[in-house]
């Protein structure tokens, strides 16, 4: 069938046949609970399988060389991002890009210090390195950083009561889920669970904004929500069950609590364009297309506030699965196989195809929407793009990173920031290292509009090998008495956990570090 | 470094010589005084290296005093759980150690005086503990203080989920029968019930309660109550005819009395709600409610609403009930086998046999019997299970067992044929019709495998030994059986057709495990599958990759296996440990190509336009470890005989059987009595067989009682 672009947009038509034209001025679409022009920061994630980028296809071709010094002896380099006019800023990101080099960062030199493994899914870049495979159970599953702002007092407003909290999409399976967060979210207990993926844009909508069944009678107004509750309150509290039961229960109970609210409550903007609209196809089309359906329900949902947080993790790729295999030529072998021309070539091809054909159409949706503050979504966001594993495959030594926007002004952009260790040693051997990966996503998070209550590791009561941590950053960056171990490379990082990042963070985002 | 490595691969994950009874004079530790000396696997040793390595930080005041490690004795330090008995690759410690030495490892320091001899004795000694055994079979020990974990209350399966709802439909009048995903599937909000995700177990682990499950099974169960009270004239709907067949079953209501108050024409009644929820709480509940449960959902409606929205809401109330989205087990009769097992009633014993049998929930059959018999009484309970297993219920049975079959062996995995669409594909399955229309291969091949377990379970019940050796022929399409070289060779489910003793020996010889969905096949995938399935050993935890290690010299005329070969063991250090154990099963399949065909005279090498450059010849002798020992391998066929003449295979299938159907990770101690149950009525030389190991759950010790704390 012939994909048509203006019957794809039908769906978007409200049955008062007010199109809603993406962009539309995001001014019109300021919650009445807050004032007109508050920075409604967003938070995008963009990964990929395999990982294994070599860095001269990611980063620009000309390494920054102004040197400015990070702790002692170990300086850092920054330089405005520089491109070329007709080929771009590097085989990856090539010369559409050049029009958003002043929204964007490149940051290299990220860390992760435990994870001897390249990340199968996106989880382990958000904070959650035990979701990289079973072997990496010495660090025990956490939560992601997109979930501790999901359910932050900090993030969203009102309690985050009615709002999607996140969207979590992998257009190619429904598993490899990027979040993972407490099994009993509001209360931060439990077990540490992934947050289900959706496929496609229909499902975000339904998520978003459909409440009954197309085939089904609709019950009205009155959702039964309440009455399941009571019940489940009876039985927990009726029945001979054991602690680990009640705990499952409570979980159940806290679910359908949020679920009745979300049921109960007018949660969608008084705003004509985000009522009565109409689901898109439940097939969205070829890959591209429904990469671009969901990229326009993620607009959609921004603009109409009803989620602000979006996670997309590929596993396949224009015809690439992740890969079973180590077949010869196949996904995986190539992130194995980084120094070979066919690997290289691989690699190469599936990242410019993410950049070209999610990336690219992403950013430009977010950078045409001109919210009420006067900036556009994209500055008032963060689009985190990454690959799953840094150079070479199971490398989780310096992460390729790119960032778009600013946060509202809380990031300063256009630079290439490079914080590795020039010709440092460690342990008497030439060693390449930067700073811990854990120090950027609390960065990350302080321009969300938490603080470290929100993902102390020690008030979270993440344990490890049995004992409570005591570290006061975010993930497993030293032992779990907050000290730093043996590991000299990280331990001036380590006491930066929480600090701002020189280069990335700006005069206005400094005076939001507490 | 050879004496490393056959110490690591052969002792340290899996199954040991010493764990399957195998003599000494086949044990793998290597006597050559040169490398880890068994003599020095003691505690003593241990103590010592341990105090010399690592005591320096790991005590009070020291930089890791949040673990130190008491080494008083051997029970003080076994007692901090940094060591799991005879499983040094479970084994914190030891898996902290693994890397030691590589600029990343995790432990000890660099710097710190630690030796790869050290290594491979604290290694040794971890191995060498042993639990307290009363009965041994390979590794499964019976073991007198054996406590298994308590049972959860599980959730239903999303299949479950479904496989419930289309159970309640069914009852239904033949005229509105329908499959609830056909119904419901446009904007249905059951393809928005995440599906179960095990990550690196089985997908029967999962247990995740998202804000996404709730949602959707709310809304789901909402679409199906509505579905149900569908008006279809006169106040007939579905559920007037499935509320009558409960209510018959539980000696409710009947005849024009229960018309009356079950079409939505007539008038209402309390009495005539409360019957509606009696009866309905039977698919709901899956038991006969109580007073107080009528009570409760009864509080929840007016009589003042239609009829139909009561019913309406009355099933959504009810169905959203964790009675019955959980599998809760709580109305015992409070009567216990010892103090940890409480004895369950006729209902939950009647849902255990369906869900873990069929994955459904009781059909009325069940109900009648758990109603009006006693299922924790020998008698009944047999009378149960030969419902359980009657012809009639045989489909539900087999789709369970699929689902097991498709989650052991990752059918989910075998790609799509000619995923990539390249010349050298469309060149190497030329002639095959791969992708056209009116063929199916992939389907041929799961199918085929599907064919072969359901075989040997039901019509010709072996164990898993005679899958993993069996000439007999499955395939039964033309286009399969082309791919095997003889299209006159087709299963029509009664014949039996052989391939010859020297081709096509059991499972890994059949095309499905060799289709990777290009034109090479991948033997690290084919031998880590074989590891983890078929001898359940452990892979390993890949080390970080250097520089060095990514420098291969690929030459234009090498085989796959070469160039796995070079890419991963030849001058890799860091990959050839855990490599070498798992790629020589791969080389050993090597005889096949990726669709599964034999090989004809060499291994094409092609060009990027799909021409071929070469023909090589391709070798698959190798040496393959398992049970403890080298097996010097020449063909797939010895591979397959050898395996299958070893216990292994079905200590695998029985461990895989367990974790899939109680839906946790295997407690080898704790499990033990279980293990040994299931493997007795699994091995043939017992006299057992796949169906009979599958049974077997029933009549494990735990099974009619709720293990608790």
């Amino acid at each position: 069938m012939k994909y048509d672009k203006i019957n794809r947009r039908m769906f978007l038509q409200g049955s008062g046949k007010l199109a809603l034209m993406v962009p539309f001025m995001g001014s019109l679409l300021t919650r009445t609970s807050e004032a007109a022009g508050v920075i409604k920061p967003r938070f995008i994630f963009m990964s990929a399988q395999n990982g294994g980028q070599r860095h001269e296809q990611w980063f620009p071709l000309t390494s920054p060389t102004t040197s400015m010094p990070l702790y002692t002896s170990h300086n850092y380099h920054m330089d405005p991002i520089s491109f070329n006019a007709s080929t771009g800023i590097s085989p990856i990101f090539d010369s559409k890009f050049n029009s958003f080099i002043s929204k964007m960062n490149f940051i290299k030199g990220l860390d992760q210090r435990f994870s001897s493994f390249g990340n199968h899914n996106g989880a382990p870049l958000l904070g959650n390195v035990r979701a990289a495979h079973s072997t990496m159970g010495f660090c025990p599953s956490i939560a992601t950083i997109d979930q501790l702002m999901a359910y932050s007092n900090n993030f969203y407003p009102n309690n985050g009561d009615g709002y999607v909290r996140s969207i979590s999409i992998n257009p190619n399976a429904n598993t490899r889920h990027s979040g993972y967060y407490f099994s009993n979210p509001t209360t931060k207990t439990g077990s540490i669970v992934y947050v289900p993926s959706v496929q496609t844009a229909n499902a975000i909508f339904r998520a978003l904004f459909d409440n009954t069944s197309a085939t089904a009678v609709p019950m009205g107004n009155t959702p039964l929500v309440d009455g399941v509750l009571d019940d489940y309150k009876r039985i927990r509290n009726s029945r001979e069950l054991s602690s680990t039961e009640k705990t499952k229960l409570d979980e159940y109970i806290d679910k359908l609590a949020q679920l009745e609210i979300k049921l109960t409550t007018d949660v969608v903007p008084n705003i004509p364009q985000c009522r009565n609209l109409v689901a898109p196809p439940t097939s969205g089309g070829n890959e591209i297309q429904n990469i671009d359906l969901i990229l326009d329900m993620i607009i959609l949902a921004f603009q109409c506030d009803r989620s602000r947080i979006a996670t997309i993790h590929f596993n396949k790729v224009n015809g690439r699965g992740e890969g079973g295999s180590m077949t010869v030529g196949d996904w995986h072998w190539a992130s194995h196989n980084t120094t070979d021309p066919l690997g290289m070539q691989i690699n190469l091809d599936i990242y410019k195809w993410i950049a070209d054909n999610a990336l690219y159409p992403l950013i430009n949706k977010m950078n045409a929407v001109v919210e009420s503050n006067g900036l556009t979504m994209l500055d008032n966001s963060i689009v985190h793009f990454a690959t799953a594993s840094a150079h070479s495959a199971h490398n989780p030594k310096n992460l390729p990173t790119l960032l778009f926007g600013s946060a509202g002004g809380f990031l300063k952009t256009g630079n290439y920031i490079d914080y590795v260790n020039r010709g440092a040693t460690s342990f008497g051997k030439p060693a390449e290292y930067g700073i811990l990966h854990n120090q950027y996503l609390t960065n990350i998070m302080t321009a969300m509009g938490l603080n470290k209550s929100d993902w102390n590791m020690k008030n979270l009561g993440f344990t490890k090998n049995g004992f409570p941590t005591n570290a006061e950053g975010y993930g497993w960056y030293t032992n779990v008495d907050g000290s730093s171990g043996n590991d000299p490379r990280y331990s001036k990082s380590e006491s930066q956990i929480n600090n701002p990042l020189p280069g990335l963070i700006s005069a206005s985002g400094l005076t939001k570090f507490v | 470094m050879f004496l490393c490595l056959s110490f690591l691969t052969a002792c340290t994950g899996g199954f040991t010589a010493k764990e399957l009874g195998i003599s000494s004079e086949s044990d793998p530790i290597d006597p050559n005084p040169v490398g880890p000396n068994p003599s020095a696997f003691d505690f003593a040793t241990a103590k010592n290296i341990l105090q010399t390595s690592c005591v320096a930080c790991h005590k009070a005041g020291g930089s890791a005093a949040y673990l130190p490690l008491d080494l008083n004795t051997e029970d003080d330090f076994l007692s901090a759980g940094l060591v799991i008995k005879g499983k040094p690759l479970e084994s914190n410690l030891i898996k902290r150690l693994r890397h030691h030495g590589a600029a990343n490892s995790n432990m000890p320091p660099q710097g710190i005086a630690f030796t790869s001899e050290d290594y491979s004795n604290l290694v040794g000694w971890v191995q060498n503990i042993t639990s307290n055994v009363t009965q041994t079979i390979g590794q499964f020990t019976c073991a007198a203080d054996a406590n298994p974990e308590p049972d959860q209350m599980l959730r239903l399966k999303k299949q479950e989920f479904i496989a419930a709802l289309n159970s309640i439909l069914s009852l239904t009048d033949p005229r509105y029968v329908a499959d609830i995903t056909s119904v419901l599937s446009v904007n249905s909000f059951l393809d928005l019930i995440p599906d179960d995700y095990g990550g690196d177990d089985y997908n029967s682990f999962d247990q995740t309660i998202s804000t996404v499950h709730v949602e959707n099974y709310y809304k789901s169960i909402e679409a199906f109550a509505s579905l149900l009270t569908q008006s279809f004239g006169s106040g007939d709907s579905r559920a007037k005819y499935i509320v009558t067949k409960y209510s018959a079953a539980i000696g409710g209501l009947s005849g024009s009395t229960l018309l009356n108050c079950l079409l939505t024409t007539k008038a209402a009644s309390e009495s005539c709600y409360k019957n509606f929820i009696k009866a309905f709480g039977l698919a709901s509940h899956r038991k006969v409610l109580t007073t107080a449960d009528i009570d409760f959902y009864y509080s929840k409606i007016s009589l003042a609403e239609t009829k139909a929205t009561v019913h309406r809401k009355l099933i959504t109330y009810m169905l959203s009930s964790p009675e019955f989205i959980f599998r809760l087990e709580t109305h015992g009769a409070g009567e216990v086998l010892t103090p940890d097992y409480k004895k369950l009633n006729n209902f939950e014993i009647a849902s255990r046999l369906s869900y873990t049998f069929w994955g459904d929930m009781p059909d009325l059959t069940l109900f009648d019997m758990a109603i009006n018999g006693d299922l924790t009484a020998d008698a009944d309970f047999q009378l149960a299970l030969q419902h359980i297993f009657s012809v009639t219920n045989q489909a539900k049975i087999k789709n369970k067992l699929k689902n097991f079959y498709a989650d052991y062996l990752l059918f989910t995995k075998i790609p799509q044929l000619n995923a990539f669409n390249t010349p050298e594909f469309n060149n190497f399955a030329s002639g095959e019709n791969i992708n056209v229309s009116g063929f199916n291969h992939r389907t041929d091949m799961i199918n085929e495998i599907y064919d072969m377990f359901d075989y040997y379970t039901w019509q010709q019940p072996s164990d898993f030994s005679e899958v993993i050796k069996t000439r007999k022929v499955f395939a039964k399409t033309q286009a399969l059986a082309k791919l095997y070289g003889d299209v006159g060779k087709i299963w029509d489910g009664t014949n039996n057709l052989t391939y010859p003793s020297s081709d096509r020996a059991g499972l890994l010889t059949r095309v499905g495990m060799h289709a990777t969905g290009e034109h090479l096949t991948s033997p690290i995938h084919t031998g880590v599958f074989i590891l983890r399935k078929i001898v359940c050993d452990d892979v390993g935890n890949p080390p970080p990759i250097t520089e060095e290690d990514l420098i291969v010299n690929y030459t234009p005329d090498m085989t796959t296996r070469q160039k796995v070969h070079a890419l991963t063991v030849e001058g890799k250090t860091n990959c050839a440990t855990c490599h070498d154990k798992f790629n020589p099963f791969g080389y050993a399949l090597e005889k096949y190509d990726a669709l599964g065909r034999t090989h004809n005279g060499g291994e094409n090498i092609y060009n990027t336009d799909g021409t071929i450059a070469k023909k090589v010849p391709v070798d698959y002798t190798t040496v393959v470890k398992f049970a403890g020992q080298d097996h010097n391998i020449s063909s797939p066929e010895e591979l397959s005989d050898k395996l299958a003449a070893s216990p292994l295979p079905n200590i695998c299938y029985t461990k895989n059987l367990f974790e899939y159907f109680k839906g946790r990770k295997v407690d080898f101690k704790n499990d033990g009595c279980d293990l040994l149950d299931i493997n007795k009525k699994l091995s043939a030389t017992e006299g057992g067989n796949m169906q009979e190991a599958f049974r077997s759950f029933s009549s494990l010790k735990g099974f009619r009682f709720k293990k608790v704390n």
